[in-house]
């Protein structure tokens, strides 16, 4: 088969084949499962869905986080406590977040980190649809809420219309000020393993200064085969299973490839190439197959987002699937390349 | 130039070990062009890999100009294959996605060379074969003649003092095979010293020596002529 004047042996147009279609899954796996997750945490009012509401009461001061927020944070990563503020026309929470829990859509700004939750200077993350009363000031843009004026670090949002877009998150500290230490929180963490020992530490941490009712149960023992395959963990194992099938049919396909590349090996051989220069040479001749072949997938996925309006590709899905993809085919080149040479 | 000493090769272990050379002593010197003779199996295409540094041996010297190769090394073979040896292989060995000039260029390829220079050096060997308006096909392009030709201008592009030859004409018509071994004695004529495994008397007739092995040994050592005609007698 001839290019542009240049001859392309089939072994090469297999593999060519092979990356288009495992980028293309890629693509749409990593776009999928962006999507899926906003769809989740929009559902989930923004938790990770494995969240504890607790009741701080008969605390006397009002800075009875202080020490709470300084021990946990020094001890623990990934973890976020909500406050949620009663108002009847948006969702209003405060948040003092450490590490990353949920991070929403965020449209422009940036997200809480540990430092701009807990600062005690108030700031805000505001909903896109939220945005009535923003003022800007001194070049930064300002809010007012209960009376405070709040620095605006950030606006979320989804394209569509979801609860993210009708939120307001406050830092914690002027939440706190703004209402009564006294009433519901929730905890949240990123990974559910850490919900008991995080919770069981936030409830000592509180017990001369406060009483807290928290209730930590240990799961409903559900296996980890049926965990895997319940309805909220059914999209990711197919995602696995997907790639899976596409990474062996790439093996496959790299052996076949190098069979086809066997008279080269054996003219280098001959001409006295070090193993290097032939692991170089044979490397460059794959990653610009598995290039051409990554670029082939995005512009069919390109393609299937102009088209089709539920699929939406991001910058971000782009850099994750490629590097996905150098992983992946680095991997299956060296384990190929090991196993023919061995072999021949 | 070439002293081989006692030198042994085996292949596979216990019920399936073959001895493919037992004891080959041998001296070649520079200029010679030989021909190494033998039926299947006779172990003429190891010792022939040996000769260019392909292969190990499993006991015995090879002394190459007076110096000894180093076999347990695979980075000084590498290197003394690069820089000393041209290969001529049976079936030509030309990648089937490069153009005549790339597959003649592959020796000179990380060597320092100029691009410029590359492009000389190639163009020369070309011109020497009688291909060079070859240049831009690809080897599918070309009948098994022309093929050879180019794998001999990619064995003598780096201008090499040893050129290695196995089976040379053992896929060409009897016409083509011996204008390809009309290249061989020019070249020869030109200062190479040129080995060459084959099963072809005519082809063996036209070197100056005849090694003819047998069972891993060699069984006869001699002119070209008198060897033919003992050949043809049998």
């Amino acid at each position: 088969m001839k290019v542009a004047g240049k001859k392309i042996p089939r072994g090469t147009v297999l593999l060519f084949l092979s990356f288009t279609a495992i980028s293309l899954c890629l693509l749409l796996i990593v776009s999928a499962a962006r999507a899926e997750r906003i769809n989740d945490m929009s559902r989930n009012n923004m938790y990770t869905g494995h969240q504890k509401n607790f009741s701080v009461y008969n605390a006397e001061e009002e800075n009875v986080w202080e020490d709470v927020i300084e021990n946990l944070s020094a001890k623990y990563d990934d973890f976020a406590i909500y406050m949620p503020i009663q108002d009847p026309e948006i969702v209003v929470r405060g948040i003092c977040v450490k590490g990353s829990v949920e991070v929403p859509p965020m449209i422009e700004g940036k997200y809480f980190d540990f430092d701009a939750s807990w600062s005690g200077t108030p700031t805000v993350i505001l909903g896109k649809d939220c945005q009535k009363n923003i003022f800007e000031w001194n070049g930064k843009k300002y809010c007012t809420y209960g009376g405070i004026e709040f620095e605006v670090l950030g606006v979320m949002g989804t394209k569509e219309d979801s609860r993210i877009n009708h939120m307001m998150l406050l830092d914690l500290r002027s939440a706190v000020r703004m209402t009564n230490v006294n009433t519901s929180y929730v905890l949240d963490t990123k990974k559910e393993s850490d919900m008991i020992k995080i919770g069981q530490e936030l409830s000592g941490l509180f017990r001369y200064s406060a009483e807290v009712a928290i209730l930590l149960d240990k799961g409903d023992g559900v296996s980890p085969i049926a965990q895997l395959l319940s309805s909220g963990r059914i999209m990711d194992t197919m995602h696995v299973m997907i790639l899976i099938s596409f990474s062996l049919s790439s093996i496959l396909v790299t052996f076949i490839w190098l069979r086809f590349r066997r008279t080269l090996l054996y003219a280098w051989q001959l001409c006295g190439y070090k193993e290097y220069m032939k692991g170089l040479e044979t490397a460059k001749r794959y990653y610009l197959a598995a290039g051409f072949g990554f670029v082939a997938g995005l512009s069919l996925m390109t393609l299937f987002s102009l088209t089709v309006e539920d699929i939406q590709m991001k910058v971000m899905d782009i850099v994750q699937a490629f590097g996905m993809t150098v992983g992946l085919g680095t991997v299956i080149l060296l384990f190929c390349y090991m196993v023919d040479r061995r072999n021949t | 130039m070439i002293k081989l000493r006692d030198v042994t090769k085996t292949f596979g272990k216990k019920e399936a070990r073959v001895e493919a050379l037992r004891g080959i002593n041998l001296c070649i010197e520079e200029g010679e062009l030989v021909a190494i003779m033998g039926k299947s199996g006779s172990g003429k295409s190891t010792l022939l890999n040996i000769l260019g540094g392909m292969m190990s041996m499993d006991s015995g010297e090879y002394q190459y100009d007076g110096e000894l190769v180093n076999f347990t090394s695979q980075r000084e073979l590498t290197k003394f294959r690069r820089n000393e040896v041209g290969f001529v292989v049976q079936y030509f060995a030309l990648a089937d996605d490069l153009d005549i000039f790339q597959n003649v260029a592959l020796p000179l390829k990380y060597q320092g060379y100029s691009g410029k220079k590359i492009k000389e050096m190639v163009m020369e060997a070309l011109r020497e074969l009688e291909i060079e308006d070859k240049a831009k096909s690809y080897p599918s392009e070309l009948s098994g003649g022309q093929q050879q030709r180019a794998a001999i201008a990619r064995a003598v592009v780096k201008q090499p003092r040893l050129i290695l030859a196995d089976e040379p004409t053992g896929a060409l018509d009897e016409a083509t095979g011996e204008a390809v071994q009309e290249i061989f004695r020019k070249l020869n004529e030109s200062g190479k010293t040129i080995i060459i495994v084959t099963h072809d008397l005519k082809v063996a007739g036209h070197c100056e020596r005849i090694i003819h092995l047998k069972d891993g040994m060699i069984s006869d050592d001699g002119p070209g002529d008198v060897v033919r005609e003992e050949e043809v007698i049998v």
